[in-house]
């Protein structure tokens, strides 16, 4: 996990509403909702530490994974969100509204994400 | 402040979830618009009048609903009469849903509250960014923190509670094995614990409400026996945030304006009020809507191809198909019906 404001940014992925500032480098990790608990459970566990969830939103049993992620982006949701009330109580940057992250960004791709202006960007390495 | 108070009072041109609909309902139902003035009008600042129109408009679209479900029951399952169905169930849900979970409860109008009660606890703490910092988190935090880490927290008692009953041996030994390998030990531990004598009611109502599914158990488990300091910590801390928010009150009573201490006030509770009612109040009712709009836009399309010849089954987006079916059909309507029948649904 980097937090370094000076790392060199890539190009622009997408933007958002910032719900919780914060700075932070990680790999994405993409969870898609399913309502059976025993399959979205497994998949939570699947996240390792240090990854940012993407998610089109987060619900009560997400916080089960709180722990292991550096940052939270969610296609929809605002200030007043699962996601953002969460962030927030964890100190986690979280991004939400962000549309179509769940589409645009990749499990495993390294991104940029600039909590304190809504932005994710590409993630450069030295 | 980032949002200008008269910005709120006008029909908004933007909200963060479903701008899909903000558009359709301003063009189908115009009235949406003079509906939104009152209800920001008259609970500005107002949570006390923020809570009874949210409490006539619930019980409004249970009526409404239940009106609408009994009378497609009754009716032909032909095009026209779904098609009628459907637009019922739209005006319903956007003067008596929409409007409070989405229009305000998403948009710029509970935005502007959160802005609010940031600006004036910033006045209150100008010099000290701690004591600002803590007081918002703890704004923000409402009493609904409880429930969405409800899982954190239980974990804590039921590990607690267990260690009492001399189980710690057996949470000692899955804490050496990784999460997937646990499952065994943590069937074990429920077996054993159903055999003590005395039992604390809660970890067994616990159990047996999981007795066919047992992954709430096993994430409880898994929670209490990695995270126990810190959910432990969680704990203490969101049983404090209500005694912070007395004290901040307190503190701002006796140093801010008393429209300043109002404004706080009022904007704190109204924030609270906007969850409870857009998770709670609504989002309840969320599972027995989106059923019967689905099964009945399923219908809608099934029918469209029986009735018209076309096919329209590109159209079928899943959960997202209330979004746009009835209006978009329109576009697909042979003339007749449009002349005849279409017309009389508007």
């Amino acid at each position: 996990m980097e937090t370094n404001e000076k790392i060199k940014k890539g190009k622009i992925l997408l933007r958002g509403m910032s719900t919780n500032k914060g700075y932070v480098v990680g790999k994405v990790r993409i969870i898609l909702d399913v309502s059976d608990d025993r399959l979205m459970s497994k998949e939570l566990y699947k996240i390792k530490k240090g990854e940012i969830l993407v998610a089109e939103m987060t619900r009560p049993l997400f916080v089960i994974c709180m722990r292991k992620v550096v940052a939270i982006v969610t296609n929809g949701g605002g200030i007043l969100c699962h996601a953002a009330m969460v962030s927030r109580e964890f100190g986690l940057p979280s991004i939400a509204n962000t549309k179509n992250a769940t589409k645009i960004l990749k499990t495993g791709q390294k991104v940029l994400i600039d909590a304190n202006k809504g932005i994710i960007y590409e993630h450069k390495d030295k | 402040m980032n949002i200008k108070t008269n910005k709120i009072f006008k029909y908004p041109k933007v909200i963060y979830n479903e701008q899909e609909l903000l558009d359709v309902y301003k063009k189908k139902f115009p009235k949406i618009i003079k509906e939104y003035e009152i209800f920001v009008k008259k609970t500005y600042c107002n949570p006390v009048a923020y809570k009874k129109i949210i409490k006539e408009k619930s019980k409004k679209f249970d009526i409404q609903f239940t009106k609408i479900v009994k009378g497609s029951k009754n009716s032909k399952d032909d095009f026209y009469s779904l098609l009628k169905t459907s637009i019922n169930l739209h005006k319903n849900y956007a003067f008596n849903f929409w409007l409070i979970s989405y229009a305000t409860g998403e948009g710029n109008w509970a935005i502007y509250y959160v802005d609010l009660m940031e600006s004036i606890l910033k006045k209150l703490y100008i010099n000290d960014e701690d004591s600002f910092l803590l007081a918002r988190k703890s704004f923000l935090k409402t009493d609904f923190e409880i429930f969405y880490h409800k899982i954190l927290i239980d974990s804590v008692k039921l590990i607690d509670l267990l260690k009492e009953n001399s189980l710690k041996k057996i949470l000692d030994s899955a804490k050496k094995v990784s999460p997937e390998k646990r499952i065994l030990i943590y069937d074990n531990l429920i077996s054993e614990t159903k055999k003590l004598k005395k039992i604390n009611p809660w970890v067994l109502s616990i159990f047996e409400r999981h007795k066919n599914n047992r992954v709430p158990i096993y994430n409880l488990f898994n929670q209490g026996i990695d995270y126990y300091e810190e959910n432990l910590n969680l704990r203490t801390e969101l049983d404090n945030t209500s005694k912070i928010i007395k004290q901040t009150l307190r503190f701002a009573k006796k140093k801010l304006s008393s429209k300043d201490f109002n404004l706080l006030k009022n904007s704190y509770f109204l924030v609270k009020e906007i969850i409870t009612t857009r998770d709670f109040i609504f989002g309840r009712k969320d599972k027995k809507l989106f059923h019967f709009w689905g099964d009945l836009n399923h219908k809608i399309l099934n029918t469209f191809q029986k009735e018209f010849g076309k096919d329209i089954s590109f159209l079928d987006l899943g959960d997202r198909n209330f979004l746009i079916i009835p209006w978009v059909l329109e576009k697909y309507l042979p003339k007749k019906f449009l002349k005849q029948q279409y017309k009389k649904l508007k």
